[in-house]
């Protein structure tokens, strides 16, 4: 089996395939402290892409709650649970991934999932780690902890989806990386819902094919972040590119913020997908399960992120989330600013570190009514 | 008891060393027996012969049907499978261990029925659901791999009783799968749930959702007339449904038994079609158990079979 380097995991991992990275790679980062949970991302997509008969049960983007929601149901629990204990030697991963240690016919370890998994999308939904015992909110902070962990596909870098389709009906494209079914060729062998990790490739039994997340290529062929991207209202993510061909840029906001500062995290990364949503790991829960969710690299980021007041660069990247439609090419922070250009050089972006604030006369002239500011 | 290797030895020159010898093995153990009431697991009756499967001559083919009298006097073929282990995705065990196998035609039309033993039948389809399935390959030209003919090409005819209960009792929708199942809106579409798909649908715009079915992806027809497809393949991966179908199906279960019968015309115009009495006399089996969830690659198969068209077989 031909040998990849996985960056994520510090080593060269077996795949089926011989692959290049594509000329730039399809990424995201999401701001997992900043999320409420509001599903307006799920609605945002759910509108766009999966209001079809067959459907019903696909959410292309969810939001669960940590620890004990998911969707499907245990996506993650069901495939740790049949893998070997995951170990890592500082950055290496020294355990398998889902491609290695199977048998030679056998494709990425995976699980299948069936409609009962999808039917309680919201299960565990505000449940915290554990009960809080009475009076115990009088003395201030408590040990329980819960957290927002908003998914969608990863266009991973090495998918399993499409190692594991014995028609080579999914591909990862060239130009952006974005990972397809195609709707064509596809027959329905539900191989790609087996084997993806994060169980973000769905079966339609009207379709009868598989059917995932686009990552909005018409958007994104339009120089546009994605809907669930452009819809969040907790402006927590950004959509853009990462560079694969080249060194990463200090004025490519997701670079900087992936590569260059490491302050955002793959999810699972010892699968071995090489996936490309980033996490910013929550800053408060504990740092062994976020560990286990997101790697070795969260003590990091979390002590950066617990500085990010003093840090103007990372912070004004931060800023820009949410800031735009149009995918960020270029940004710098200047004079306590943020700017953000897109692909064109066009501005697209400003964001000022403190927000402008008007005070306005109590009695306005012009219309001659009273009014009450309130800030 | 003695078996003997009634293929010829081509046919196993183009396969590597695995397929190879699963191909020695089931060469080596196909057997024939004359028709009896037993059920296709119970080979205790089997008979050695050395000689193909007849294609049996009757007087006339009417629609296809698995329960016609003309069955009862066919030549059996208790064709041995084993689980599809020479490339991925695999099964570990096979889950049908043979196939009965008939053959009949009147000189225009010839059909086969291929009846195994399953104690359910499985023909709904949804996350993790999957249906029952029989298929039969016949090679075109020559130095044809047993697997999806790579290296050369085979035609396909491929039965699923997902299809057998579209044709029957129409389209599977959501309902069928979910009876108690609830959505409160499918934009541009009429009706909600309980209104039938083909009607609810009928608006285009409704459809801008149904990506497979607006691509022309065979597997997400709704109108499906025959509960088969005609397919070409050339090795692994590559299989392909027809422009153009001949062939007709139909498949019954009954007293933990499915029988299937394909009916096609002995020769078509069909560029694409495998032609009976043109191409060599042999034909190789697949069946897929959907309550072990096989679908794809995850198959019993069989090795090359011969058979025999009688010289006055085509008119």
């Amino acid at each position: 089996m031909p040998k990849i380097f996985n960056k994520q995991i510090d080593r060269e991992m077996d795949y089926p395939y011989e692959t290049s990275p594509p000329k730039r790679q399809v990424a995201y980062i999401f701001d997992t402290n900043k999320c409420i949970a509001c599903q307006t991302c799920t609605i945002a997509c759910k509108t766009c892409w999966t209001s079809g008969r067959g459907q019903e049960h696909i959410f292309y983007n969810n939001v669960e709650t940590k620890p004990y929601g998911s969707y499907p149901m245990g996506w993650d629990t069901k495939l740790q649970e049949q893998r070997v204990q995951v170990t890592w030697n500082n950055k290496r991963l020294e355990s398998p991934t889902i491609f290695e240690g199977n048998s030679p016919n056998s494709p990425p370890d995976g699980w299948r999932p069936t409609s009962e998994d999808y039917a309680h999308p919201n299960h565990g939904e505000d449940d915290i780690s554990g009960i809080i015992e009475k009076t115990a909110h009088f003395a201030g902070e408590h040990p329980m902890w819960m957290f927002y962990l908003a998914r969608i596909c990863n266009h991973c870098t090495t998918p399993a989806c499409l190692a594991a389709c014995p028609r080579k009906a999914i591909y990862k494209r060239e130009e952006d990386g974005i990972v397809l079914v195609d709707q064509e060729r596809c027959r329905g062998y539900q191989e790609c819902v087996r084997a993806c990790p994060y169980k973000k490739v769905f079966y339609n039994a009207v379709s009868r094919a598989s059917e995932k997340c686009i990552g909005c290529f018409p958007r994104v062929e339009q120089g546009l972040q994605a809907l669930c991207v452009e819809g969040c209202i907790g402006k927590i993510r950004m959509h853009g590119f990462i560079s694969t061909q080249t060194p990463p840029r200090e004025d490519n906001p997701l670079d900087y913020i992936i590569h260059i500062r490491k302050l955002a995290l793959p999810l699972y990364p010892q699968f071995g997908t090489g996936p490309n949503v980033y996490y910013v790991p929550p800053i408060h829960v504990p740092i062994g399960f976020c560990e286990q969710l997101f790697g070795p690299g969260v003590e990091e980021s979390v002590s950066l992120y617990r500085k990010l007041k003093d840090d103007p660069k990372l912070l004004g990247a931060l800023f820009l989330f949410g800031s735009t439609d149009h995918i960020i090419e270029h940004f710098e922070v200047k004079d306590q600013v943020a700017i953000g250009w897109n692909a064109k050089g066009d501005e697209v972006s400003r964001v000022p570190f403190t927000e402008y604030t008007y005070v306005r006369p109590h009695h306005d002239k012009e219309f001659q009514v009273y009014r009450h500011n309130t800030a | 008891m003695t078996y003997k290797n009634t293929l010829s030895s081509k046919r196993m020159l183009p396969l590597h060393g695995l397929a190879g010898a699963v191909f020695l093995v089931i060469a080596a153990a196909f057997v024939w027996r004359m028709p009896s009431n037993s059920k296709a697991t119970d080979t205790t009756k089997d008979i050695v012969a050395v000689s193909p499967l007849h294609v049996t001559k009757i007087a006339t083919l009417g629609a296809p049907d698995p329960t016609a009298s003309y069955w009862k006097s066919a030549t059996v073929a208790v064709v041995p499978l084993l689980p599809q282990t020479i490339t991925k995705p695999t099964i570990e065990k096979s889950e049908i261990h043979s196939m009965e196998v008939q053959a009949v035609s009147d000189g225009t039309n010839i059909a086969w029925r291929l009846a195994w033993a399953d104690p359910e039948a499985d023909s709904a389809v949804d996350s993790g659901k999957f249906s029952d399935a029989c298929a039969i390959q016949f090679p075109i030209g020559t130095n044809t791999n047993l697997m999806m003919g790579h290296g050369g090409e085979v035609e396909i005819f491929l039965w699923k009783a997902i299809w057998q209960r579209d044709v029957n009792l129409g389209f599977q929708d959501i309902r069928d799968l979910h009876p108690n199942a609830w959505t409160d809106l499918y934009w541009f579409s009429k009706g909600g749930l309980e209104t039938n798909i083909k009607d609810a649908f009928a608006d285009p715009r409704a459809k801008q959702w149904m990506i497979a079915l607006t691509a022309g992806n065979p597997m997400s027809q709704m109108d499906r007339k025959q509960p088969c497809e005609e397919c070409t393949a050339k090795g692994f991966g590559t299989i392909a449904t027809q422009a153009q179908q001949s062939s007709q199906a139909v498949g019954v279960w009954a007293g933990g038994q499915w029988a299937v019968v394909f009916q096609r015309p002995l020769r078509t115009e069909d560029v694409t079609d495998y032609q009976f009495g043109l191409h060599a006399s042999e034909f190789a089996l697949a069946v897929w158990q959907g309550s072990a969830k096989q679908a794809g690659g995850r198959k019993q198969f069989s090795g090359w079979v011969p058979f025999e068209l009688l010289n006055g077989n085509i008119k």
